[in-house]
């Protein structure tokens, strides 16, 4: 007995060891598609506090914004999607939401129902996953289809996968350097592609796609899993140029079956409706940027309003995290979208909005007395005359002009922006200094440096030039 | 099925569990199935259960025959004919190739022009190690020194017994039917000195042979790019890999058998520690050097024909030199077979065969003169310097012969001992280490892992290790295992990203 008990604190002790050194080795994946931070956030949810759970491949990563939903429709949301998410996985997924969860609905992602999933994505989606029986059947799926036996102990044991990297071990495997905030298993992409070859997807073929058999047993899994708990189920599909009507028709297919609303927002219908264009709402990856995440997840948001019967969790006291993350996530989308702004009107209103601290210095910009000079001149507040001075520099905060100078010989002036940053302004030399970096574009008009002391962080520097009395933007 | 890999360990845990809480009567049973499963794994040729049956049928039915056996002729000739039909499937199986390409070329001397085109024969894992053990087994019978095994399955065990399956060592019936068959209870120690010492394999195999191997293969594969020095490192390195392939899987395979109460005899004894060829060859591949002079070199000597040979060499060379000449000569043709057991290949033939014939002749020969040497320059034979000196010489000899043993052919041996002369020494100091294949940090891990062993080793001269930390508090025993299962997990070569390649003498 005594060396029974011998043995097993040892193995005991041995597995919590080789556990510990395998987390270690796990490489981080902190880039933008944010696979680490969407797992270990997850698990940090507080209990029972979903209402909707998104999962899926990488389109759930920059396609699905929770904070949309809070915002609008006072849903607590979260995404669960890694690159090529396996549908297994997205189900492993599920099962293990549901443990610490109550959500009422599941959204889930069904591009890759055709599609197979590569190991360095299986591994994003459940190397961070807890042990569990979630956890292990997903594993042996995944080796029972590769008939390995290596990668069976290779998931149990990740250490056995990822030893070859111990020359690279260094001190980003101890403290997390992430490079793109989670946003609720949103990550935030402002690109656009303007991208015209898509063409939406049209209902003209009768035709079914094929679903690989595991896979087709995986969703009537899930299907059946929602059910028996009670769980609304949405399929989706974001935007996407390798998407076709046989694929669309085979969901389809299932979902009619099942009864299961499918939202496929690459039908010409879907795309009219919620305004979607793929060359202003998706980015250069074939992935939503936030313009087409903004319509799709509010899309959604109206159905699950109206379909379910969800408390709207806005302004209560155990969602205060979900406001404060709110605030971020706004001040974020802000400075994302104001440097993809190139009608003069809309730039103006930008500049104005809150958070921002707005540097103008004249640059050799001859007066004009136009009326598209005039009302830019007005509606961020300048004053004409002290414009009209060939030396000439203004400060915005929050849309009101707090420090404004013109005169004939060079301004020079050092001060303070956001209490603590040191600015310096050399309006002859159209120069603006920023913490000991120059920021000006040296070009003719107004060079314009936009701060936001909420982030505490410079968005952008760009320029406001008159073309025949006509404002044009640049950067 | 590789000694290394994961499901090797999860097969042995599956049997341990198993095997103690069978019937005691019937573990044997349990370990026979075993056996076959670990066979099924390594072999996909359906083939292969052919000749392996073949092998067990043979030496089965010739055992138990010879047992009956009515007179000493008989016995004798049942014994031969069993010994042939075993041999020849071996010879079929491994050496079809080189025995009959060589006997095309020999006939293709006399002006004959023909040609052999290789067969590819799919032999069945351990196939010398375990028709050399139902050799072994055979002429015990036949000496009397071992029964007939009656029941054909436990013939079977003894035969496939799967720990010795992969390189050997060569048991005896005598010693396993003690062991094998017999009721074991569950033995904590047991259990744990036999993981220890696979752990210490792993070790070996993974840490320090793997590292090697890509030295040795980045020279070996090139050496005309690789003169001088590498050839040094890279011979070293080569017996360092060799060393640590060979008895890394042996601790492997003795620490298996250990966690089942099975005691399988020793292969190594720190060889790189003897002072001599002849000591070097009795601590290394032990129960290959057994075997050979059990059933090989003996039966040989004992010959008529070399009974006849030493009579007439007496009287040419006097009663002393006589029977030392029939000795060497009996000595030569059992190096060259050993030398061809290595594989059918002259480089075999000389790296690991005549060679070593060579060293122990001619060292036995000098030796008068040697002494003479010493005594005149008043050399301490005690003294540490000169045991010192003496393990340095015996390590030298024997990476000459290594030296063979891994090149592609004679001929590119020949040329790389002839590309020593390339001056070329001083880049030991300029980094040349660095220049095989291994950057700075695997080198360290190298070098720090050939250190560990080399301590251990010294160590094992005076205590026994694991006994020793076995006396210590729970916490350091603790901290000594699991400190080596993760060393070995984070450093070892193995998995993706590596490509760790099979025990060396598991293709023998």
């Amino acid at each position: 007995m005594k060396n029974i008990v011998k043995a097993i604190s040892f193995l005991v002790i041995l597995i919590i060891v080789i556990d510990f050194v395998g987390q270690i080795f796990i490489p981080r994946w902190n880039d933008e598609w944010i696979a680490t931070p969407i797992i270990k956030d997850f698990y940090d949810l507080p209990k029972n506090s979903l209402d909707v759970l998104a999962v899926g491949s990488s389109q759930v990563v920059r396609g699905f914004s929770g904070l949309e939903l809070y915002k609008n429709y006072g849903i607590s949301a979260y995404g669960i999607g890694t690159g090529q998410q396996s549908i297994q996985s997205s189900y492993a997924w599920i099962k293990e939401s549901t443990k610490t969860q109550n959500e009422k609905v599941v959204c889930l992602e069904i591009k890759m129902l055709f599609e197979d999933t590569p190991e360095e994505q299986n591994r994003k989606a459940l190397d961070n996953m807890k042990f569990s029986s979630n956890k292990l059947e997903s594993i042996i799926d995944i080796a029972w289809k590769e008939k390995s036996y290596e990668t069976f102990i290779s998931y149990l044991f990740p250490i056995t996968r990822f030893h070859s990297r111990w020359k690279e071990i260094g001190s980003e495997n101890f403290i997390e350097e992430i490079k793109a905030t989670n946003y609720r298993g949103y990550s935030l992409e402002n690109e656009v592609s303007g991208n015209l070859d898509y063409v939406p997807v049209e209902n003209n073929i009768p035709y079914d796609a094929f679903i690989e058999e595991e896979r087709y047993e995986c969703i009537n899994n899930i299907i059946k899993y929602c059910k028996e708990k009670n769980i609304g189920l949405i399929f989706f599909k974001m935007l996407d140029m390798d998407w076709d009507i046989e694929r669309h028709n085979r969901v389809e297919k299932i979902a009619k079956e099942n009864d299961i609303t499918f939202f496929d927002f690459n039908m010409k219908d879907l795309m009219n409706e919620v305004d979607l264009l793929y060359a202003a709402d998706t980015s250069r990856n074939n992935h939503l940027n936030i313009y087409g995440a903004e319509k799709t997840t509010n899309y959604l948001g109206e159905y699950i309003k109206e379909h379910y019967d969800i408390e709207d969790k806005r302004g209560k006291d155990e969602y205060k995290h979900l406001d404060r993350q709110l605030e971020q996530y706004n001040n974020d989308v802000q400075n994302a979208k104001i440097v993809n702004i190139f009608n003069p009107n809309e730039y103006i209103e930008a500049l104005n909005q809150k958070n921002f601290t707005v540097i103008l210095v004249k640059n050799n910009l001859p007066n004009a007395t136009t009326l598209e000079y005039n009302k830019m001149i007005n509606d961020l507040g300048l004053d004409i005359s002290k414009v009209y001075k060939s030396n000439y520099y203004a400060i915005i905060e929050d849309g009101k002009v707090i420090a404004e100078e013109g005169a004939d010989q060079n301004i020079h002036l050092e001060t303070m922006v956001d209490t603590v940053r040191p600015v310096i302004i050399d309006t002859q030399k159209a120069s603006i200094n920023f913490e000991g970096t120059e920021q000006s574009n040296f070009h003719q008009g107004f060079d314009v440096l936009v701060y936001n002391n909420k982030s505490n962080n410079v968005v952008e520097s760009s320029y406001i030039n008159f073309e025949n009395g006509i404002p044009v933007i640049g950067r | 099925m590789i000694l290394t890999s994961s499901i090797y360990l999860t097969f042995l845990v599956i049997l341990l569990f198993l095997y103690y809480i069978f019937p005691k009567k019937m573990q044997w049973l349990l370990l026979l199935l075993f056996s076959f499963i670990f066979i099924a794994f390594s072999t996909s040729d359906v083939k292969a259960y052919l000749y392996i049956l073949y092998t067990v049928l043979v030496s089965y039915v010739g055992s138990n025959i010879i047992g009956d056996a009515k007179n000493e002729k008989q016995k004798k000739r049942i014994q031969s004919i069993t010994v042939i039909l075993l041999f020849i499937q071996l010879v079929f199986l491994k050496y079809l190739n080189f025995v009959g390409s060589s006997s095309i070329n020999f006939i293709n001397l006399f002006g004959v022009n023909l040609s052999w085109t290789n067969l590819s024969i799919i032999a069945p894992i351990g196939v010398t190690f375990y028709t050399l053990i139902a050799i072994g087994y055979v002429i015990d019978v036949g000496r009397g020194v071992s029964k007939p095994q009656l029941n054909i399955l436990k013939h079977a065990l003894y035969v496939l017994y799967f720990p010795q399956l992969t390189s050997g060592p060569f048991t005896r019936y005598m010693d396993m039917e003690k062991t094998l068959y017999s009721k074991h209870k569950f033995e904590f120690k047991n259990v744990c000195f036999g993981f220890q010492r696979i752990i210490w394999g792993f070790f070996k195999k993974l840490v320090i042979s793997e590292r090697m191997a890509i030295m040795v293969n980045t020279v070996f594969d090139n050496y005309s790019e690789f003169p001088g020095i590498y050839i040094v490192i890279a011979t070293i390195a080569f017996a360092i890999q060799l060393y640590t392939d060979f008895s890394g899987c042996m601790d492997i395979v003795i620490g298996s058998s250990e966690t089942l109460g099975v005691t399988l005899p020793e292969n190594f004894d720190t060889p790189y520690f003897s002072k001599s060829i002849s000591e070097y060859w009795r601590r290394w591949h032990i129960t290959l050097g057994t075997w050979f002079k059990d059933y090989f070199f003996y039966p040989i000597l004992k010959s008529n024909i070399f009974q006849n040979l030493q009579s007439k060499l007496k009287k040419v060379f006097g009663k002393k030199w006589g029977k030392k000449l029939t000795t060497y000569c009996g000595m030569f043709i059992l190096w060259f077979t050993v030398g061809l057991w290595h594989g059918g290949a002259t480089k075999y033939i000389i790296g690991s065969g005549l060679l070593h014939w060579f060293y122990i002749v001619s060292g036995e020969v000098l030796e008068p003169v040697f002494n003479k040497i010493v005594k005149i320059l008043h050399i301490n034979k005690e003294n540490f310097l000169f045991k010192f000196w003496q393990i340095v010489r015996t390590f030298i000899l024997v990476c000459i012969g290594d030296l063979f043993f891994r090149s592609t052919s004679t001929a590119d041996a020949i040329n790389m001992i002839k590309s020593l002369g390339v001056n070329n020494y001083t880049e030991i100091f300029k980094g040349a280490l660095l220049n095989l294949g291994l950057d700075f940090k695997d080198l360290a891990i190298a070098i720090s892992g050939i250190l560990l062993l080399l301590t251990i080793s010294l160590l094992k001269q005076k205590y026994k290790i694991r006994e020793e930390i076995k006396e210590k508090n729970i916490g350091y025993r603790y901290a000594i295992w699991i400190s080596l299962i993760v060393f070995v997990l984070i450093f070892g070569y193995y998995g993706t990203g590596y490509d760790a390649a099979s025990f060396i003498y598991q293709n023998f």
